[in-house]
C-alpha cells in the first residue's frame, strides 16, 4: 500500500504518461463548454454588479463618495494630509478646515465602523494614488477584529468600504482578513449579497435600473471626506440616563487583539517606510458616556509604541474642564457609538491644527501662496477665517487691517459678517472677551455711525489665529472703520 | 463541508481535475485518491470521528473473511455477531447512550427510585448512521452468502468511505456499489453531463425552494404561539416539502457526483407525494434506508411468511426502529409509530374507499405531514403545542413568519410547479431528460436559467441562517 502511495505520487508528478485518451478528450470539452457557461454567468453578474442593480441605498453611500472624490482630487492634485479612520473621523473633523488652517489639502478617507485592518488596505491603496506628508489615524478603529463573527451592522459597513475601494489586487488581498470564507462572494458582488431584494425591495432594484441609465458623474465640487451628520448636542434626558444608569461605554471592555496589533505595526511600518510623517488622533465621547478610558487608553499606549507619546498622539478623550467641548459638542444619543456635533467638530479640527503646529508634523504653510491651492479653497468653508481674500473679490473684503488685527466683511447667504481676526500667539484665554469697533455703516444707500460689539468665536479660532464675528443685516455694503478697541 | 458551500465549490472542480487526469487509469490508484478525499471531506467536520470510520472499516474487512471462510455456523454467527456489535456498539454509543440512560432513569423515577447521573457529554459524528448501515450491510450480505468479501482493501475502505454518500447516504449495498471500486468506470461524456445537471437541481431543490421553505418553518416552530391559526398550518405543510425537497436535494448532489467520477449510487427519491397508498409511499421514499430495514430487519422477523398478526408486528417493529434510526428522542419513536399504524391501519380503507388519485395523494401526504410535527419538534410537548395551535380561524401573522408577501408567494407557485413537474415525470417520462436531448440552443438556456435561478431566487447569504441539510443530523 505505502508502495502504491509512492506510485501515485510520482505519476502525479510524471505528466510525460498523460496521453490524450478518449476519456481525456471527453473531459476537455465538458470542461470546455462549462467553462463557457461560467464565462457567462460570470459576465451577467459582472453586468449587474457594474449597472448596480442590486446595490443597497447608495443616495447616502459617502464611502463611496468619498473614494470616487479622491481618485478624482489626486487627479490634479495631492492630498498632503490623509486622514484615515471610522465614522468618529468623517463627523469629527473638518478637512476644510483643516485644509485652510494648516495650508496642505487635507482628505478623510474614512467608512463607518471599520476596523485596523480596513484602515490598512485603505491606506495601503490611499499611497498608490497619492503622496501624502502627514497621515493621522483615528484611535476608535484599533481594536479587535474579528471577521468571522462580523453581523448585520458591521458586515455590512464592512461591505460598504470594502466595495468602495477600487484597486483589485489589494481588494483580493484583503479579502480574507475582513471577510470569513462565506461571505467572499459578498463581498465582490452586490448581486450576490443583496439578490433577495427582488423578493424584500423590488422598488430598490426599479430606482437601480433608472439611476443605471442616467450616466454617472461626479460633480466637480470640492468634497473631501467629511459627512456632517449631528446639530444639536445632548440633551437633559441623556444627561439624566448618565446619573442613573452610568456611562454606557466602558473602556476597560475595548480590546487590541493579536491580529488588531499587527495591523497597527503595519500602519507603522507603511509611514516610516514611505517617509510620511504619522500622528494618531482621539477624537472624544462626552466625559460622562465613557468609564474606564484610562484602561482602554493604556493598551492603546502599548500598542502604539512611540507613536503612543503626547508628540504623536493627539488624544482629546480629556476632562471636559480642560477641553472646551460641551453637551453641545457631542451626539445626543446613550448608544455606545457616541459622535461629534458639527460645533463640536471644529474645536477638534482647531485643536488638531493646534497640535499639528506645535508638534512640528506640518510643513510650513508652502501652499497657502500657491494660486493652484488658493483657487481650491478660495471661498470654500473655513478659508477666510485663516486667509485673505483678493483684492479684486467684491463679495468679501478686508475693511482693516494692521499687524495684529485683520478685518474682514464678509457676505452669506442671508446675512453678512464681520470677521476679526488676530494674529497672536498668546495663550490667553480670550473667551470673555470682546472686539469693539467704531464704524460708518453704509446701508441701503445711507451711511450712518455705529458702535458694534464683536464677540470671540471659539468654534472658528486656534492658537494662531483667534476670530471674532458679528452677523449684520445683509443690506450692509460698506464698512469704514474709524477705531478697534480689542484686548 | 457542505455541498452547497464555497469550500465545496473549490473541492470539487479539483478533485475532478485531479481525479480524471492522474487518477482514474489505474484502479488502486483511484481507490487510494477516492479514499483520501473521502477522509479529507469528512475530516472538514471533525478529524477526530474518522478513527470510526477506519475502525468500522478494518473490522468489517476482516469480519468478512472470518465469516466467509467459516463452514460452522455457530463460529458464522458469532462473527456476525461481532460485526454487529462494532458497528451497532459505535453508534449506540454515540447517539442513543444518553438517550437510552435518561430514558431508564424516568423509568426509575416513576418507581420511586432516584439516582443522581453525569450526563456525558457525547458528540454526534456526522453521517454515522449511513455508513455504520452501510458497512453493516457487507457482512449481513456475506453471512448470508450473497456476497463473497473483496480482497483489495482500498476498494473496500473506498466503499465505506465513499464522499458523496458517505454523510448522509443513499445507504449502498455491498454487492451494488463494492464492484465498481473493482473496476475503471468508463465515463461518458453523457454520463458527466447528466451528473452535473443532477447536482445543479439538487442545488435549486436546496437553496431556492428548501432553505427558503426553512425560513418560515423554523419562525413558526421557534415562536408557535405567534405561528398560531393558519400559518402554523402552511409551517407544517411546508416542513413536508422542506423535508422530502432537502433530503432529495442531498440525494441528487451525492448521485449527481458520484455519476460524474463513473459510479452509479441507487435512487433514494421516486416522488414520494403522488403515493397511491402508505406501503407504495415507503417504496418511494428513502429507499435505500426503507429497502435495508426491509432486508435485514422486516425479512429476519419472518416478512410476509407468517399469520397477519406477525405481519403487522413485524411492520410495527420495523417503523420504530426507523424512528428511532432517525434520532434518540421519543418524538422520532413516536412518528415511526404513527406511520407504522398508518400503514398497517389505513392502507386498506385508502384503498378500498378513495377512488380518486388526487384524494389519495393529498390523504397521505396530510397524514405524513401531520406524523411529521413529531419529526420536527424538539419535544413531545413541543409538538402537542403544535396541534393545538393549529386552526383556520387566525390568519393574522401570515407574512410575519420570516417570509414576506411576496416570498410567500413565490413559494406556493414553486411548488405548486414543482409539483406538476414530478406529475408530468411520473406519467410523460423525465422532464429534464426531454429537455437535455433537445438542440444546443435550448439545452444551453436551460442550464444557464437553472444556474441564474440559484443565485438569484436562492435563499442564501447575508441575512439568511446558515442551512445544513437536515438528514446530516442522523
Amino acid at each position: 500500500m505505502v508502495l502504491d502511495l509512492m506510485i501515485l505520487i510520482l505519476s502525479i508528478f510524471n505528466f510525460k504518461q498523460l496521453k490524450m485518451t478518449e476519456q481525456t478528450n471527453t473531459i476537455i470539452q465538458l470542461i470546455k463548454k462549462i467553462t463557457l457557461l461560467s464565462i457567462v454567468i460570470f459576465v451577467i453578474i459582472i453586468f449587474s454588479d457594474h449597472k448596480g442593480y442590486f446595490n443597497p441605498d447608495n443616495k447616502n453611500n459617502h464611502t463611496l463618495k468619498k473614494w470616487n472624490y479622491f481618485y478624482e482630487f489626486n487627479k490634479k492634485n495631492n492630498v498632503d494630509l490623509l486622514l484615515i479612520g471610522s465614522s468618529h473621523l468623517y463627523t469629527g473633523i473638518n478637512p476644510k478646515n483643516l485644509s485652510s488652517a494648516s495650508g496642505l489639502n487635507s482628505f478623510i478617507l474614512a467608512s463607518p465602523g471599520t476596523r485596523v485592518i480596513d484602515h490598512f488596505y485603505t491606506l495601503e491603496e490611499a499611497l498608490k494614488v497619492s503622496t501624502p506628508k502627514v497621515i493621522i489615524i483615528e484611535t476608535y478603529g484599533l481594536r479587535s477584529h474579528e471577521p468571522y463573527q462580523l453581523k448585520n451592522d458591521l458586515l455590512s459597513n464592512q461591505f460598504k468600504s470594502f466595495s468602495a475601494r477600487r484597486n483589485t489586487l489589494l481588494k483580493l488581498q484583503s479579502t480574507p482578513l475582513l471577510f470569513a470564507p462565506k461571505h467572499y462572494p459578498y463581498c465582490w458582488s452586490n448581486t450576490l449579497r443583496n439578490h433577495n431584494f427582488i423578493f424584500t425591495n423590488n422598488k430598490q432594484i426599479s430606482e437601480n435600473i433608472k439611476i443605471s441609465k442616467k450616466r454617472r458623474k461626479i460633480k466637480k465640487d470640492l468634497y473631501l471626506g467629511r459627512y456632517v451628520r449631528f446639530q444639536t448636542g445632548i440633551e437633559d434626558s441623556i444627561i439624566n440616563k448618565y446619573r442613573i444608569d452610568g456611562a454606557p461605554v466602558d473602556g476597560g471592555k475595548y480590546e487590541i487583539n493579536e491580529n488588531s496589533s499587527f495591523y497597527i505595526q503595519k500602519i507603522i511600518n507603511l509611514c516610516e517606510e514611505n517617509k510620511i510623517k504619522l500622528a494618531f488622533l482621539t477624537l472624544p465621547m462626552y466625559h460622562e458616556h465613557i468609564k474606564n478610558y484610562n484602561v482602554w487608553k493604556k493598551r492603546l499606549q502599548i500598542e502604539l509604541g512611540e507613536y503612543g507619546s503626547t508628540d504623536h498622539w493627539l488624544d482629546l478623550q480629556i476632562p471636559i474642564n480642560y477641553s472646551n467641548f460641551s453637551r453641545n459638542s457631542f451626539e445626543n444619543t446613550y448608544k455606545l457609538n457616541q459622535h461629534m456635533t458639527y460645533s463640536g467638530s471644529l474645536l477638534a479640527t482647531y485643536k488638531l491644527v493646534d497640535f499639528l503646529n506645535t508638534k512640528n508634523l506640518l510643513t510650513k504653510d508652502i501652499k497657502k501662496k500657491e494660486q493652484k491651492w488658493r483657487s481650491l479653497f478660495y471661498g470654500e468653508e473655513g478659508f477666510f477665517e485663516n486667509n485673505s481674500p483678493v483684492k479684486h473679490d467684491k463679495r468679501n473684503k478686508i475693511i482693516y487691517t494692521s499687524e495684529s488685527i485683520e478685518i474682514l466683511l464678509l457676505k452669506k447667504q442671508n446675512h453678512n459678517t464681520i470677521l476679526a481676526k488676530i494674529k497672536t500667539n498668546d495663550t490667553a484665554d480670550l473667551d470673555n472677551n470682546k472686539i469693539e469697533l467704531e464704524a460708518i455703516v453704509t446701508s441701503n444707500g445711507q451711511q450712518y455711525k455705529q458702535n458694534l460689539l464683536l464677540n470671540y468665536d471659539i468654534y472658528h479660532s486656534h492658537k494662531k489665529n483667534r476670530n471674532y464675528t458679528l452677523n449684520i443685516k445683509s443690506t450692509v455694503t460698506e464698512i469704514k472703520i474709524v477705531n478697534v478697541k480689542y484686548p | 463541508m457542505l455541498f452547497n458551500s464555497i469550500e465545496f465549490a473549490i473541492f470539487f472542480p479539483i478533485i475532478f481535475i485531479l481525479y480524471f487526469l492522474f487518477f482514474n487509469k489505474n484502479i488502486r490508484h483511484r481507490n487510494l485518491f477516492i479514499i483520501c478525499i473521502s477522509y479529507f471531506f469528512y475530516a472538514m467536520w471533525d478529524w477526530r470521528f474518522l478513527s470510526l470510520i477506519i475502525i468500522s472499516s478494518i473490522a468489517d474487512y476482516l469480519i468478512g473473511f472470518k465469516i466467509y471462510d467459516s463452514e460452522n455456523e455457530k463460529t458464522r454467527r458469532g462473527f456476525l455477531l461481532l460485526s454487529v456489535i462494532i458497528n451497532i456498539g459505535i453508534l449506540g454509543f454515540f447517539k442513543y447512550f444518553n438517550f437510552f440512560t435518561d430514558s431508564l432513569l424516568s423509568l426509575f423515577e416513576l418507581f420511586g427510585w432516584t439516582y443522581s447521573y453525569r450526563r456525558l457529554n457525547i458528540i454526534l459524528p456526522v453521517g454515522i448512521s449511513f455508513y455504520t448501515f452501510q458497512t453493516l450491510s457487507y457482512t449481513l450480505d456475506i453471512y448470508r452468502k450473497r456476497l463473497t468479501p473483496t480482497k483489495d482493501i482500498t476498494s473496500f475502505f473506498a466503499f465505506v468511505s465513499f464522499f458523496p454518500q458517505l454523510v448522509a447516504g443513499p445507504i449502498e449495498r455491498a454487492k451494488d456499489l463494492l464492484p465498481q471500486f473493482h473496476k475503471i468506470s468508463k465515463v461518458s461524456y453523457n454520463s458527466i453531463r447528466s451528473g452535473l445537471i443532477l447536482i445543479t437541481i439538487g442545488l435549486f431543490k436546496k437553496i431556492v425552494i428548501a432553505d427558503r421553505l426553512a425560513v418560515y418553518v423554523d419562525s413558526c416552530y421557534a415562536n408557535v404561539d405567534q405561528a398560531n391559526g393558519i400559518p402554523m398550518l402552511i409551517a407544517i405543510i411546508f416542513f413536508a416539502f422542506q423535508l422530502y425537497l432537502d433530503f432529495s436535494a442531498y440525494s441528487d448532489i451525492a448521485i449527481g457526483i458520484a455519476r460524474t467520477l463513473g459510479f452509479n449510487l441507487s435512487t433514494n427519491f421516486k416522488r414520494p407525494y403522488l403515493s397511491n397508498s402508505f406501503s407504495d409511499f415507503w417504496k418511494r421514499w428513502h429507499i435505500s434506508l426503507s429497502s435495508w430495514f426491509k432486508d435485514y430487519v422486516y425479512i429476519s422477523l419472518g416478512g410476509n411468511k407468517v399469520n397477519k398478526t406477525k405481519i403487522f408486528r413485524n411492520i410495527f417493529i420495523v417503523f420504530l426502529l426507523s424512528g428511532l434510526w432517525h434520532g434518540a428522542s421519543w418524538n422520532f419513536v413516536i412518528w415511526g409509530a404513527l406511520n407504522g399504524l398508518f400503514l398497517i391501519l389505513l392502507d386498506n380503507h385508502i384503498n378500498q374507499r378513495i377512488k380518486s388519485k388526487l384524494l389519495k395523494h393529498i390523504f397521505i401526504f396530510v397524514s405524513w405531514a401531520l406524523s411529521l410535527v413529531f419529526f420536527r419538534a424538539q419535544t413531545f410537548n413541543e409538538a402537542i403545542n403544535v396541534f393545538s395551535n393549529i386552526n383556520l380561524s387566525n390568519k393574522s401573522n401570515i407574512y410575519s413568519m420570516g417570509l414576506n408577501n411576496s416570498e410567500l408567494h413565490f413559494t406556493f407557485w414553486l411548488l405548486l410547479c414543482y409539483m406538476l413537474i414530478e406529475y408530468i415525470n411520473e406519467k410523460k417520462g423525465n422532464l429534464i431528460n426531454i429537455i437535455t436531448n433537445r438542440n444546443i440552443i435550448i439545452r444551453f438556456t436551460f442550464y444557464l436559467l437553472l444556474i441564474l435561478s440559484v443565485i438569484l431566487l436562492g435563499a442564501y447569504g447575508v441575512g439568511f441562517n446558515d442551512t445544513n441539510f437536515i438528514y446530516f443530523q442522523f
